[in-house]
């Protein structure tokens, strides 16, 4: 389970002065359900799923990951998360076993433990057969399926998935729709940011729209249409955001 | 197994499996050092054998030439005429040119004619002139003996040389000296170097930093594994460049300037030099690891390397002058970072090591590490540093 209480994160620019990629946050993400994050690029997303995974220090504001604080106790958030994006790349050097194994230590799994897991994910998620190569010399979806392998390796009860579809192709892009379904099935809380709105209808029960690091909109896909009046989520999505615009609420720009 | 371990661990099997890194570490220096002291020995060789025994003459009947003909180090060529002979010597074909003219007042007048320029011709100018220093020796004493002196009272003052033994007997040659802890230092620098870039830096543009930021590994942790590693690196470069020396020693055979008296390192040397080259190395992984996290990226990172690179090329290089001057006998020296440790290991191969010389420069080491790694961690800890690329 997930609790933000007014999460804030202001940066310090050279260039812009004081931006503020997110502003006063809140939301919950429960078990067994997919919380998705939706937003342009640069409003805030990242960031948000930056300072949940205890990688950014908010400015203000709380953050709970299943009741323990994420400034308070950061080693045993990480402990409790399993985070997968695009953007986070994998050891060229080493085997996409020797990145499990690597992985895996770092989470406190060894000895017989971490064999078992690790034969899991490489059967579930289709590895063997590219198990003992060089992960530079991998394909992209290969990289992906031994990304996922690594996020979920230690079983954390809370998932982040930052736009991890980006770049891939449908069959790569299915496989890792596949897992967070999986993950939902198994009753873990899934974070999972996007600007696809495809992919926000077909996966998440619960959605916030984030823009220039507001929350503008909160609830699930058909409570965000009803509120706005729009027969589609990319409908209701626009009309949230040039909602902002006409209230002139927006600030300053650089959001990460 | 700790985390740091892991990490470091983890550091070690990429670094091995990267082959722009183990060259830099292992490979160069060894090959880089062996290749540099064959070839430093080969031209020192020829440096003896040509310009002692190569002598342009211009043909004469004089009875000194018939001597200096007899002389076991120099080869005697005759040119036709002095203009002949000059001719060579631009065209760079001679070094010295003889010229024996007819006796003046009963003294033999020889014309040496060279360019003064060149450092082959001063060798063999003073190659031929030691060949008559018996013959003036003898004149001189036959001379003195007819107003009854003997040639030591030809001077008011004379000179007896009892040299002083300071510390042991064993000691390198002063070519080694001056080469040795240079190049050490020097390469557990360049040997850290080629893999810091990529550590933090690396990292930060490859995306794989944030991985393992989001792993249940405190990030002081992550800073100790990868200092330990980069460490490591540091100190394979410096024994591979010490093996570098052994194998050039071994090619050599102990025949030529730089290893007339081996590699002057005593097994205890050998680890009073290890002992200094740790603390240096820790040092030098450390503000490497610090500038790599600072830099936005492995370019970034480079340039800083680049400019880095000079602080430790100075004191590097000046060690290798610093018997010249009174600064190699200086009480503070050894607590100078990067020279104190080159100055200890030229006092260790010298065969004069104190325990000033090995442990100020352990104690300076140990305490530099200790700062790079504290700026190192707090780094680590700012994410408006470690997060921007």
């Amino acid at each position: 389970m997930i609790v933000t209480q007014g999460l804030t994160k202001r940066f310090v620019d050279k260039k812009s002065g004081n931006v503020v990629a997110v502003d006063d946050l809140s939301f919950e993400a429960r078990p067994g359900r997919v919380f998705g994050l939706l937003g342009c690029n640069g409003a805030g997303k990242t960031t948000t799923l930056r300072m949940l995974s205890t990688v950014l220090t908010p400015t203000a504001g709380t953050a709970l990951i299943d009741d323990i604080d994420v400034t308070k106790d950061p080693g045993a958030v990480r402990a409790r998360i399993g985070f997968l994006s695009t953007s986070t790349a994998l050891y060229g050097r080493l085997t996409a076993l020797e990145t499990l194994a690597y992985f895996g230590g770092l989470y406190g799994l060894k000895g017989a433990e971490l064999k078992r897991r690790t034969e899991a994910a490489v059967d579930r998620l289709e590895i063997g057969p590219f198990a003992d190569r060089l992960c530079d010399k991998l394909s992209t979806g290969q990289k992906q399926r031994v990304s996922i392998a690594r996020a979920t390796l230690h079983d954390p009860p809370v998932l982040f998935f930052d736009e991890p579809t980006a770049g891939l192709d449908v069959v790569a892009s299915q496989a890792v729709l596949e897992v967070i379904e999986a993950a939902r099935d198994a009753g873990k809380t899934v974070v999972f940011s996007t600007h696809i709105m495809s992919e926000v209808e077909r996966l998440c029960d619960d959605v916030a729209v984030i823009h220039d690091g507001r929350l503008v909109g909160l609830g699930s896909a058909g409570e965000l249409k009803a509120q706005t009046g729009e027969a589609t989520l990319e409908g209701a999505f626009l009309k949230l955001v040039h909602f902002e615009r006409a209230l002139g609420r927006i600030g300053t720009e650089g959001r990460a | 197994m700790s985390p740091v371990l892991q990490v470091f661990r983890k550091e070690i099997r990429e670094i091995v499996r990267d082959k722009r890194v183990r060259n830099a570490a292992t490979v160069m220096p060894l090959f880089v050092v062996a290749l540099l002291m064959s070839l430093f020995g080969v031209i020192g060789g020829v440096v003896n054998k040509d310009a002692k025994r190569r002598i342009h003459v211009v043909a004469s009947a004089s009875p000194y030439l018939a001597q200096l003909r007899k002389a076991k180090n120099l080869e005697i060529v005759e040119v036709p005429t002095e203009a002949a002979g000059v001719k060579l010597v631009e065209d760079g074909k001679a070094r010295l040119l003889a010229i024996f003219e007819p006796p003046k007042d009963g003294i033999e007048h020889i014309v040496l004619r060279s360019d003064p320029k060149e450092d082959g011709a001063q060798i063999a100018k003073g190659a031929f002139q030691a060949a008559f220093t018996p013959t003036i020796a003898a004149y001189a004493a036959t001379a003195l003996s007819t107003v009854g002196l003997t040639p030591d009272r030809l001077s008011p003052i004379a000179f007896d040389e009892k040299p002083v033994q300071v510390g042991s007997k064993e000691g390198a040659s002063s070519l080694l000296v001056s080469f040795l802890p240079y190049i050490l230092v020097l390469f557990t620098f360049t040997g850290g170097v080629a893999l810091a870039a990529d550590l933090v830096a690396g990292e930060k543009e490859r995306s794989t930093l944030e991985t393992l930021l989001i792993a249940p590994v405190g990030r002081t942790e992550i800073v100790l594994g990868k200092f330990l590693a980069l460490t490591a690196v540091c100190v394979a470069a410096a024994i591979s460049g010490l093996l570098g020396f052994v194998l050039s020693a071994f090619l050599r055979r102990g025949d030529d300037l730089m290893f007339k008296s081996g590699l002057g390192l005593t097994p205890l040397g050998a680890a009073e030099t290890f002992l200094i080259l740790l603390p240096l190395a820790a040092t030098f992984s450390g503000v490497l690891i610090a500038v790599s996290a600072y830099a936005r990226n492995s370019r970034e990172a480079q340039t800083y390397l680049g400019i880095l690179n000079l602080f430790v090329m100075v004191p590097a290089v000046f060690s290798q002058v610093i018997g010249f001057t009174d600064l190699a006998s200086a009480p503070w020296l050894p607590f100078v970072p990067i020279l104190g440790a080159a100055a200890g290991i030229r006092s260790i191969l010298l065969g004069k090591a104190t325990l000033m010389v090995v442990l100020g420069p352990v104690t300076v080491g140990v305490v530099l590490a200790g700062l790079a790694l504290f700026a190192a961690v707090r780094l680590f800890h700012r994410e408006g540093v470690l997060l921007r690329v």
